[in-house]
C-alpha cells in the first residue's frame, strides 16, 4: 500500500494547485456571484466526509462481528478524517450562506443534522479516548450507528423545506461548472485516500509499539 | 481617614459622571452634520453594491481554512508518529543492550 | 438521563401505522406511547448498557446518545404539535411519523444486531 503513496500524493499535490485556476475560470452564478465559488471546495468536502463516514461505519461493523483489530484501525483513521472534513464542510458553509442568505447560521433540518452526524464523529473519537478498555467496540457501534444517520441527512432536503440547495443542484450542474466541480471531486477524494493512509499507518505503528512492549514485558 | 478618602473618591466619580452626561448629546452632533429627522422610511428591493457585503473575504477565509485544516491535521499524524517511532527506537535499544 | 424503560422493549418495537379517521385524545396518548416505549428506549437501553463497563461512563452517555436522539425527539414534537393545534394538520402529522418510521425500522435494527457482539466478549 505504502508504494501507491508516493504517486497519489504528487497527483493530489498537482490538482489541488490547478484547483484555483480551474475555479477562477468557471462562470459566476447569476443571483450569488463570486461567493458562489466556495461551492467548488465545500460540496467535495461532505463527499469527502461521506466516504469517510462509510469507511468508518464498514470498517466499525466488520471490527464489531468479526473481531479484526486491522478493520478498527481503519475506523479510528476514518472517523478522525470523517471530523476533519465534516468541520470543513462547516466552515465554509456559514461562510457562504453568511453572503447568500444573509445569515451565519439556520437551524433548519439540513444544517442541523449535518452539525449532529458531525457530533457523532466527535463523541466516537471521545469514546476512543476516554471510555477505558473495550472503547473500541462501543465507539464500533458508535460509528455505525452514524452510517445509517448519513443517508437520512442526504434526503433532508428533499422531505423538507430547508435554505439549503436541493441535491439537484449538482446533476444539473452548466458545462462552465461541471469540470472544476468534478476535478475538485476527485482531488478531495484522493486527498481523502492519502490521509487516509496517512493515518492507518500510525495506527499500525502504534499497534507495533503495543506488541513490542507486551513482548518486552515478557 | 478611610471613610473620608472613599467619601472623596465617589463624589469625584458622580461628579465626573454627570457631566461626561451633560456633555454626551452635544458631542454626538457635531455642528453643521445632523441630518434632519426623516419624516418618512423609503424602501427599496435591492440594496446598493457600495453597502452590501463583500464576497472576497468570505471566499478566502473559506479556502485559506480548507488549508489549515489539512495542514494541521498532517502536522498532528507526523508529531503522533515522531513519538511513536522514537518510543519504538528506545525499546529497540533496551531489547538488544541488556538481555 | 437516567429514564430508562423496563428491558424487553426492544422485542415490541413496530413502526407505528398512519393515522386514519378523527385524531383524538386517546389517539394522541396512544401514539405518544408507542414513540416512547419504541425508539428511545432501544437506543437508551444500547447505549446505557454498553457503557455500563466503561470509564467515564456517566460523562460519555449524553454524547453519545444526543446526536442520535435528537432527530427522534423533534419529530416527535413536530408530530404532536402538527396533532394539537387548533385544527389537527394530519398531512404533516404523517410526514413526522413517517420519518420516525424511518428511524425505526433503521435504528431498531442495528441496536438488536449489534446488542450481541457488544455485550458478549
Amino acid at each position: 500500500m505504502r508504494k501507491v503513496f508516493g504517486p497519489i500524493c504528487a497527483l493530489t499535490g498537482l490538482m489541488f494547485v490547478c484547483a484555483p485556476l480551474l475555479i477562477a475560470r468557471a462562470p459566476y452564478e447569476s443571483t450569488m456571484g463570486l461567493v458562489q465559488k466556495i461551492f467548488y471546495f465545500h460540496v467535495p468536502s461532505w463527499m469527502a466526509m461521506y466516504a469517510a463516514i462509510a469507511v468508518c461505519g464498514i470498517a466499525s461493523a466488520v471490527h464489531l462481528f468479526k473481531n479484526r483489530p486491522a478493520a478498527d484501525r481503519l475506523a479510528v483513521s476514518a472517523a478522525e478524517l470523517a471530523v476533519l472534513f465534516g468541520a470543513m464542510g462547516l466552515v465554509t458553509g456559514p461562510l457562504w450562506g453568511r453572503k447568500a442568505w444573509g445569515v451565519w447560521w439556520q437551524w433548519d433540518a439540513r444544517l442541523t443534522m449535518a452539525l449532529l452526524l458531525e457530533l457523532v464523529f466527535i463523541s466516537y473519537l471521545l469514546v476512543r479516548s476516554y471510555g477505558g478498555p473495550g472503547s473500541d467496540k462501543l465507539a464500533a457501534t458508535v460509528g455505525l450507528f452514524g452510517l445509517a444517520v448519513s443517508p437520512f441527512v442526504y434526503v433532508s432536503v428533499n422531505i423538507w423545506r430547508t435554505v439549503h440547495p436541493l441535491n439537484t443542484v449538482v446533476p444539473t450542474l452548466r458545462a462552465g461548472m461541471f469540470g472544476p466541480f468534478w476535478f475538485c471531486s476527485v482531488a478531495f477524494l484522493l486527498l481523502f485516500t492519502l490521509l487516509l493512509m496517512l493515518r492507518t499507518n500510525l495506527a499500525n505503528e502504534q499497534a507495533l509499539l503495543d506488541d513490542l512492549y507486551l513482548a518486552d514485558e515478557e | 481617614m478611610m471613610t473620608k478618602q472613599s467619601f472623596a473618591v465617589v463624589g469625584i466619580v458622580l461628579l465626573s459622571a454627570q457631566l461626561f452626561a451633560l456633555q454626551a448629546p452635544s458631542g454626538q452632533t457635531p455642528a453643521g452634520q445632523a441630518p434632519p429627522g426623516q419624516g418618512e422610511f423609503l424602501p427599496v428591493d435591492q440594496l446598493p453594491p457600495s453597502e452590501q457585503l463583500p464576497a472576497a473575504p468570505l471566499l478566502i477565509t473559506a479556502y485559506a481554512f480548507v488549508w489549515i485544516a489539512v495542514f494541521f491535521y498532517v502536522w498532528t499524524v507526523w508529531r503522533r508518529l515522531n513519538k511513536v517511532e522514537a518510543e519504538m527506537r528506545v525499546l529497540e535499544k533496551r531489547q538488544r543492550n541488556p538481555r | 438521563m437516567t429514564t430508562m424503560t423496563p428491558t424487553g422493549t426492544a422485542a415490541q418495537a413496530a413502526p407505528p401505522a398512519a393515522p386514519r379517521g378523527k385524531v383524538t385524545q386517546a389517539r394522541v396518548l396512544h401514539s405518544e406511547w408507542i414513540k416512547l416505549r419504541t425508539l428511545r428506549s432501544t437506543f437508551y437501553t444500547l447505549f446505557a448498557a454498553m457503557l455500563v463497563r466503561a470509564r467515564s461512563r456517566d460523562v460519555l452517555l449524553p454524547i453519545l446518545l444526543y446526536p442520535i436522539i435528537i432527530p427522534v425527539i423533534i419529530a416527535g414534537v413536530r408530530g404532536t404539535a402538527a396533532l394539537l393545534g387548533a385544527e389537527p394538520d394530519e398531512p404533516t402529522a404523517i410526514m413526522w411519523i413517517g420519518i420516525l418510521a424511518a428511524f425505526d425500522a433503521v435504528f431498531v435494527t442495528l441496536a438488536l444486531w449489534t446488542f450481541e457482539p457488544l455485550m458478549t466478549e
